[in-house]
């Protein structure tokens, strides 16, 4: 019962890990290999779908065509990077101090602020949509990648996040160190910061997830094609198959790298928001 | 003194930032959302009625709930039942832990080559069923775009349940099979019961994402989905087009109300209690 148990999970994690391995597969096998293989459904043909695990002219010229060859790939993936970074840091700087602050201020106020933070938290994007827009038309930052960023750093999650590590934290540890004469600055350097990076952390992959995979808001805010970020590129129309499916396989080490850097204090960071 | 001035101080950017990016435009909002937007005039429920007799409104409402009723109970049983079966760090648990959490960071480009590789009239899934069968764009669609969409965020909720099952104390386990209780007594009547704060952190993460279907939905199929996976962000999409301004507020604060008010009941179910008794204790004190 335990081996059929066993073989079970082992057969499981080869159909979950089967999508990396099927995209780097198709990454080295070159652009016409891979097309006869999925001529009928990329192709318009009408024929069965193949595929093999072992390329018959491996090569890598896929990666070499994406990373010269592709202009727009440089472009957006930048974008894309300006984008998520740009929103991390300026969610984290305004979230720290704001959760800070909560941690401190009477509970009446403290309470009807993360009140509001919640409900606003829970307004999916067609909700905002509308409002958003016309406050960018107000400030004229439509049609720019600042009108993208800025509503975004102001976005509650973090606030909420670091303000249940923040308190979470045992008061004594505070106290003890006002006693020891710390000043307040020092306790929020030297003991809320260092505590709270596991939450800094899952704050920090919850915005890579959200907005590297951002589509609604560009899709309606951006005219300009040069500002969009890389999950409104789609290279398999243009540069065709084996291109794509080496973008695709780039991209995901690269997230799954940060991804799995992080993992142990992401994870550290979860079990804090779930004994809130 | 001067510390409390100081906090205040800290608490100024975000709290403007979300009250000009947030609370004066859904006052706006809620406002307009009575007045019609070319005349300027007051027209009281009108655009209400408007957005709610129109047929496309109530398809894309319908499509969304119904994603929302199957959605959410599915993953949050799966993703559970996961984290019950992977909660001991074996060497095979930790590597199948990270094949579900793969799909999480997959692009936005790998999301449609898989999906049409596997459900294109010529791909796998028709392949190995030996049929012809356009599954995303029949009325099919609903139920492999919920498949997709599992597939790719249950990760997450994964991660939740498993920090919440690693804060349930281990003493209480020990104590559970010294007393008797096999695994699945101990799993149903202690480790459940103790995860009942995360399930409602689950499920709050589920609720607000699952309206970001939307991604995949676009990416799969572009602007022209079937009728079948027609959702709100759709039709709201249509109506910016066509700068149906009234359409829109109107939609907007009845999503948000909608909203609101089953959140409210979800919290009350899970809390409503706990609350009860307190006002309940407070009020005995007060006499």
């Amino acid at each position: 019962m335990k081996r059929v148990w066993k073989l079970f999970k082992v057969l499981m994690m080869l159909v979950l890990l089967y999508p990396l391995v099927f995209l780097f597969t198709g990454s080295i096998m070159g652009n016409a290999e891979i097309t006869h293989y999925l001529q009928g459904v990329f192709g318009g043909r009408e024929q069965w779908v193949s595929w093999t695990l072992v390329p018959q002219y491996p090569t890598l010229v896929s990666y070499i065509e994406l990373l010269l060859d592709i202009p727009e790939f440089y472009v957006l993936f930048w974008n894309s990077l300006i984008y998520v970074g740009c929103i991390i840091a300026g969610q984290l700087i305004i979230a720290v101090l704001a959760a800070w602050a909560l941690t401190i201020i009477r509970p009446a106020v403290r309470n009807v602020i993360l009140l509001v933070y919640a409900v606003v938290l829970l307004m999916p994007f067609q909700v905002r949509m509308l409002p958003e827009y016309l406050v960018l038309k107000d400030l004229g930052l439509l049609d720019s990648p600042v009108g993208i960023i800025l509503p975004e750093v102001f976005s509650t999650l973090p606030v909420l996040i670091l303000y249940y590590s923040f308190s979470s934290q045992p008061k004594t540890l505070r106290e003890s160190a006002q006693i020891d004469g710390a000043s307040e600055f020092q306790i929020f350097y030297k003991i809320g910061i260092p505590v709270a990076v596991p939450a800094v952390v899952t704050c920090v992959l919850l915005a890579l997830l959200e907005y590297w995979n951002m589509i609604e808001q560009p899709l309606l805010f951006i005219k300009d094609k040069s500002y969009w970020p890389l999950t409104l590129f789609s290279p398999q129309d243009s540069y065709g198959l084996g291109t794509a499916f080496a973008m695709a396989f780039v991209l995901t080490i690269f997230v799954l790298v940060i991804f799995m850097l992080l993992q142990n204090y992401f994870e550290e960071g979860l079990s804090i928001i779930s004994k809130e | 003194m001067n510390k409390k001035i100081l906090s205040y101080l800290l608490l100024v950017p975000s709290v403007a930032g979300v009250t000009v990016f947030w609370v004066i435009p859904f006052a706006r909002l809620l406002v307009s959302s009575f007045y019609q937007s070319q005349s300027g005039s007051f027209c009281g429920s009108y655009n209400y009625r408007e957005v709610l007799s129109s047929q496309s409104f109530r398809l894309a409402a319908v499509n969304t709930i119904k994603f929302m009723a199957f959605s959410i109970p599915i993953m949050l049983a799966v993703s559970l039942a996961a984290a019950v079966l992977l909660s001991e760090k074996t060497f095979l648990n930790l590597w199948l832990k990270e094949g579900i959490i793969l799909p999480l960071v997959l692009p936005a480009t790998a999301v449609p080559i898989l999906c049409t590789v596997l459900f294109d009239r010529n791909g796998f899934v028709n392949l190995y069923l030996k049929c012809r069968i356009d599954w995303i764009n029949a009325d099919t669609a609903f139920g492999i775009l919920l498949f997709i969409y599992a597939w790719k965020y249950i990760g997450i909720y994964l991660l939740i349940w498993l920090s919440g099952i690693a804060n349930v104390p281990l003493e209480l386990r020990d104590a559970a099979y010294l007393d008797g209780a096999g695994r699945w007594k101990y799993v149903w009547n202690i480790l459940l019961p103790n995860l009942k704060q995360v399930g409602f952190i689950c499920f709050m993460f589920l609720f607000i994402n699952s309206f970001k279907v939307f991604r995949e939905i676009y990416l799969i199929t572009g602007n022209y989905p079937n009728q079948k996976i027609y959702m709100l962000q759709h039709i709201f999409n249509n109506w910016f087009a066509d700068f149906s301004m009234d359409k829109m507020s109107a939609g907007a604060v009845l999503s948000a109300g909608a909203i609101l008010l089953c959140l409210f009941i979800a919290y009350i179910l899970l809390y409503g209690r706990k609350i009860a008794d307190r006002i309940f204790l407070r009020s005995k004190k007060e006499r």
